[in-house]
């Protein structure tokens, strides 16, 4: 099964990165030409106490965003995905397994298609990948993609259905020795 | 690297939701009249000090790093055209070079043929007993091409052959002096 996207990690680790980078490097320079002045600059510090309520508020709306993103960024790495189900109206709902495995169902009478794995990763929202065997014509089951999903929206009452589909082509079809 | 910027993830968010809840702490310490939290080191430290080299050093090593880790840490996919809204579909370049690969070995006088593919270019490296280049890497260009314009790939990957065949060795070798 493909990962999930780990696009905010990602994010998150290149800003804290690059800000980390931008401040050792310049600290470095600001070492290197031999400045004779105080890390924490007095004029600064003046400035900060002349206006002393906005700079308070400032810093702490800075620490506030840094504890939001932080908390955030460790609490996607370390809780699992979620396989969210479906409240239907009238208080039926549908499992995450049950509207995956109908889908996967549809989606291997595709010709072409030796095997695939589909899971629900929001409401409604699906991640799938295929599995082509040698030789299948890869434009008919990409067009033919539209019409499984056609039919899951149908099925599930919905009009949009975020799908990210991963094609596996020419997949070396598994021998069995007997 | 995926599995590294996954693992060190909830650290990192923790440290920087750690030096959020820091600054805001100092801030209402001092706000409520109760002087400094966080020692007072900074005040005389200057540029010139050789700790200041120490630090800079550090954060700009560890900048880079997470820099190249968060670069490094994405899943290379094609993406192909989206065929419905909401719909996106991404294969490997890998599985594109077996796609290519199989069609290249079908063809008549292909003893064999390694593929290398990427996002922009697919190059095929054909080894022939019956054909000179000449003859052979005209046809495979064609070949090639019409297998991958074939897929829906969104960005075309540019196809370049070479052929390797022994009717391209000189017929008459230059003697080999002892």
């Amino acid at each position: 099964m493909i990962a999930r996207s780990n696009r905010t990690e990602r994010v998150c680790a290149a800003i804290l990165g690059t800000v980390a980078l931008l401040v050792g490097a310049g600290a470095l320079a600001l070492h290197l030409r031999r400045v004779d002045r105080p890390v924490l600059e007095p004029r600064v510090l003046d400035w900060a106490r002349d206006n002393l309520l906005l700079s308070r508020i400032g810093a702490i709306v800075l620490g506030l965003l840094l504890i939001v993103v932080g908390l955030r960024w460790a609490w996607r790495a370390v809780t699992p995905e979620k396989h969210p189900d479906l409240a239907l109206e009238d208080g039926v709902v549908v499992t995450s397994g049950a509207i995956a495995d109908a889908v996967k169902a549809d989606v291997e009478q595709v010709d072409g298609v030796s095997s695939a794995s589909v899971k629900v990763i929001g409401e409604p929202a699906l991640r799938m990948k295929l599995t082509l065997r040698q030789g299948a014509d890869v434009r008919a089951v990409w067009q033919e993609l539209d019409g499984v999903l056609g039919r899951a929206r149908n099925a599930l009452g919905v009009t949009v259905l975020p799908t990210a589909v991963r094609l596996d082509l020419a997949a070396r079809a598994r021998q069995r020795v007997r | 690297m995926r599995v590294l910027l996954r693992l060190l993830s909830p650290f990192l968010g923790l440290a920087v939701a750690g030096a959020g809840a820091l600054l805001i702490a100092e801030i209402a310490w001092h706000w409520a009249g109760r002087g400094h939290l966080l020692p007072r080191t900074l005040t005389d430290l200057a540029w010139t000090d050789d700790r200041v080299r120490v630090a800079a050093l550090i954060s700009a090593i560890a900048g880079l790093l997470l820099l190249i880790l968060a670069m490094t840490a994405r899943r290379r996919f094609l993406r192909l055209h989206d065929p419905a809204d909401g719909v996106v579909v991404t294969t490997s370049s890998t599985a594109l070079a077996r796609v290519v690969g199989h069609r290249v070995r079908k063809e008549e006088g292909v003893t064999g043929a390694s593929v290398t593919a990427s996002k922009r270019k697919v190059h095929v490296r054909a080894t022939s007993r019956l054909h000179d280049e000449a003859t052979l890497r005209p046809h495979l260009l064609q070949v090639v091409g019409e297998t991958v314009k074939g897929l829906p790939i969104a960005r075309r990957p540019k196809v370049s052959v070479v052929v390797h065949s022994p009717k391209d060795r000189p017929k008459h070798r230059p003697e080999v002096r002892r």
